[in-house]
């Protein structure tokens, strides 16, 4: 996982369409937000700076991206890096305009108050200068002043200029003198840019500056990495340029953050992204969460992180697909948790789909989507909530939650240029209640984000090679399981060979990879004066798949393979418990009809085969097994 | 060297050549710009300085390779810039 990547983006798959964009007469802000929301290389990042630029140019709405006129001073070859800024700031929120000078021109543009720098009226100026311009370079050990030339340096920059200064600070050259003892020696090159890092901090403060933290950002990547010899020596390229997006990306953030765009409220999924596994199927001591294992402690960290940042004034709020009290216990039950209820502003746990509730948070807390972040494990939901709310931040995660904190810190989400006392009390001054906010149901067209899973739902009989999962599936599904009846690996074995008895397991493949076996029925045989009837003992299906027609299809399957048997009706069964509320109206929701209560007060439904029609899915058909 | 060998790097040389051109139609912005094996910088009035670095720094995203120093002013035209691409490139 490398932060030169993004690796927090999409992936570009729908190609850069920038030039559509800058071709088009609709309102091109939200559309070009949206593509610089991929990653993107060189070329494409390059391909939406000029779709902005000739939006501009067009007299163009740029809105809801908020203009910015930035001026950059730099010390080397900043064309290629200026060329990656415009996409990297109108993905945080911002319509980049740049007024740049010539190589090296920064004392000369700053001081000449005829300077287009000083005459173009801009709202910041971006100092893009390293210990090479700063005369840090060299070791100074015979003593002298290179740290004070070199902030005085800045400072008369600072003052000359008629915009705020944006400081960088230095990265430190790889190269040492002494090896670990240059940290002690004064005038080493480590410790002249050590000193002068610590100096530029009170000379933002003093200029009413911001501060770009470059020495940070080339810390993470790698000082080895980010200074690039080869670049440097032939054409006075900065750093390399492999490193130039994920700068650029640091840059937009602080200007999203300056015009006030950074994101305010983090929505957190809660089954896998908060805790291991589901609460709905798990239980209350079934989940990882807390010491004592790896796991338990990889989402202990993204609480931890969740709290860190409710302290420093971000919302946290949760999304997740639960039962109410379900999804509430571990908040009040379980020892182990960090993230309380009073942390949360909104409690949204319900089984609508998450781009109503990410609505229904932002409505609730009276705030923009854009200033929402999802946190979310599940890449259909995080794809689901990307199409319906492009304007929702929503990073990709890797699949392993020990890098969850890594990713959400890296993205840059809730960049600041200043913390108050307002900021340490607004998490709390938004009714920190974990309160449930109303739905607006919505009808929303997900013919055309269901087709773009790319979904394979492969049904078969029970097999050998599958008994195992399926039993586990039987013994452990709490939720979508109309019956919660639990069988042995025997038992399961036993029905499988029994011809009388039908058998179905269901497995399902999207894009995003192989979701392995989620869905089971077993039906038998009944003997009825209207004929052969099947009722259905078993139905379940995991909760992941949820939303995606898959009971639908399940349905299709039973009913053809009833149709060949000479089966006329289907009986379904609704047991209830205290989990399985979610599918009281299965039966009705698939078009069959309820019929009397069976003999041990379960609700039955009634299918008439010939009635039933199949409808258009969005799967390709396999076969399991 | 045997003639159908000689075949199969003719095509390599062409597949380079063409995404060069690609990436020099992205660079300048030009979907109809085209390049042969002898057309060299100062022979078109787009070729400037920075054309040139910005062609540099994307053949090396493209092909994930790393030019030496004293390879980056080597090539005198695009013949010589796309031998040098492919003797970088992994066999």
């Amino acid at each position: 996982v490398l932060v030169t990547d993004l690796p927090w983006l999409p992936p570009a798959y729908l190609s850069a369409q920038a030039r559509a964009v800058a071709g088009a007469d609709a309102p091109a802000g939200e559309a070009l937000q949206r593509l610089a929301g991929h990653v993107l290389n060189t070329g494409q990042a390059a391909a939406v700076g000029r779709a902005i630029a000739k939006c501009r140019e067009a007299g163009r709405d740029l809105s809801p991206l908020a203009p910015f006129r930035l001026g950059v001073l730099a010390g080397a070859t900043y064309d290629l890096v200026n060329e990656g800024m415009p996409a990297a700031a109108a993905r945080h929120g911002v319509a980049l305009e740049l007024v740049t000078a010539d190589y090296d021109q920064v004392m000369q543009e700053a001081l000449d108050p005829g300077s287009r720098i000083n005459t173009e009226r801009l709202d910041a100026v971006l100092l893009a200068v390293d210990h090479r311009w700063l005369g840090l370079d060299r070791p100074a050990l015979g003593g002298g002043d290179a740290v004070e030339r070199a902030v005085e340096r800045l400072a008369a920059v600072a003052e000359a200029l008629k915009a705020p200064v944006i400081l960088q600070t230095v990265p430190a050259p790889p190269q040492s003198l002494f090896g670990s003892y240059d940290r002690r020696v004064r005038g080493a090159v480590r410790s002249l840019v050590d000193e002068t890092n610590r100096a530029l901090v009170g000379l933002a403060d003093d200029t009413g500056g911001y501060l770009l933290d470059v020495a940070a950002l080339a810390e993470r990547i790698g000082l080895d990495l980010w200074f690039d010899p080869v670049h440097w020596l032939a054409h006075k390229l900065p750093f390399a340029p492999a490193c130039n997006a994920a700068y650029a990306d640091m840059l937009g953030r602080l200007l999203g953050a300056i015009r006030g765009k950074a994101r305010k409220c983090l929505v957190l999924d809660l089954d896998n992204t908060c805790w291991g596994g589901v609460i709905g199927d798990d239980g209350l001591q079934g989940i990882k969460i807390g010491q004592g294992s790896a796991a338990g402690e990889a989402f202990l960290a993204v609480q931890r992180m969740a709290t860190e940042l409710h302290g420093r004034g971000v919302v946290l709020a949760v999304s997740s697909k639960n039962d109410e009290e379900t999804a509430r216990r571990p908040f009040r039950d379980h020892p182990d948790m960090l993230l309380k209820e009073s942390h949360l502003a909104v409690f949204q746990a319900n089984w609508n789909d998450k781009p109503s509730n990410l609505e229904a948070i932002a409505g609730a807390l009276n705030i923009g989507l854009d200033a929402l972040v999802l946190l979310d494990d599940n890449p259909a939901e995080r794809a689901q909530v990307r199409a319906a709310l492009p304007m929702v931040a929503v990073p990709e995660l890797p699949n392993d939650p020990a890098w969850y904190p890594w990713v959400l810190s890296a993205a840059g989400y809730f960049e600041a240029v200043a913390f108050s006392d307002e900021d340490r009390l607004r998490a709390a001054s938004y009714a920190s209640n974990a309160g449930r906010a109303e739905v607006k149901a919505k009808a929303r067209d997900l013919g055309d984000y269901l087709a773009s899973l790319d979904m394979t739902l492969e049904l078969g009989p029970f097999d050998t090679h599958g008994r195992q999962r399926i039993a586990q599936l039987i013994n452990k599904t709490n939720q979508f399981n109309l019956t919660t009846r639990r069988y042995t690996e025997a038992e399961v074995a036993a029905a499988q060979a029994d011809p009388d008895v039908f058998t179905l397991q269901a497995r399902l493949t999207d894009r995003f990879g192989d979701l392995g076996m989620i869905g089971v029925v077993i039906a038998r045989p009944l003997v009825e004066e209207e004929g052969l009837a099947w009722e259905l003992d078993t139905w379940l299906m995991s909760c992941r798949v949820l939303g995606r027609r898959v009971e639908e299809g399940m349905l299709a399957a039973v009913v053809r393979e009833a149709r060949a048997a000479g089966v006329s009706r289907l009986v379904g069964q609704y047991r209830p418990t205290a989990k399985n509320g979610m599918v009281a109206d299965h039966y009705l929701k698939l078009g069959f009809t309820p019929a009397e209560d069976g003999p041990e007060g379960e609700r039955r439904f009634v299918l008439a085969c010939a009635a039933y029609v199949e409808p258009t899915l969005p799967f390709k058909r396999g076969t399991a097994g | 060297m045997a003639g159908p060998q000689h075949g199969s790097l003719q095509v390599d040389r062409d597949q380079v050549r063409t995404r060069v051109q690609d990436l020099l139609r992205d660079i300048v912005d030009d979907d109809g710009l085209k390049i042969t094996d002898t057309t060299t910088a100062a022979d078109v009035d787009w070729w400037d300085s920075l054309t040139h670095l910005k062609l540099l720094v994307a053949i090396e995203e493209a092909w994930d390779l790393n030019f030496q120093v004293a390879e980056l002013s080597a090539p005198e035209n695009v013949g010589e810039l796309v031998d040098l691409i492919r003797s970088k490139m992994p066999a």
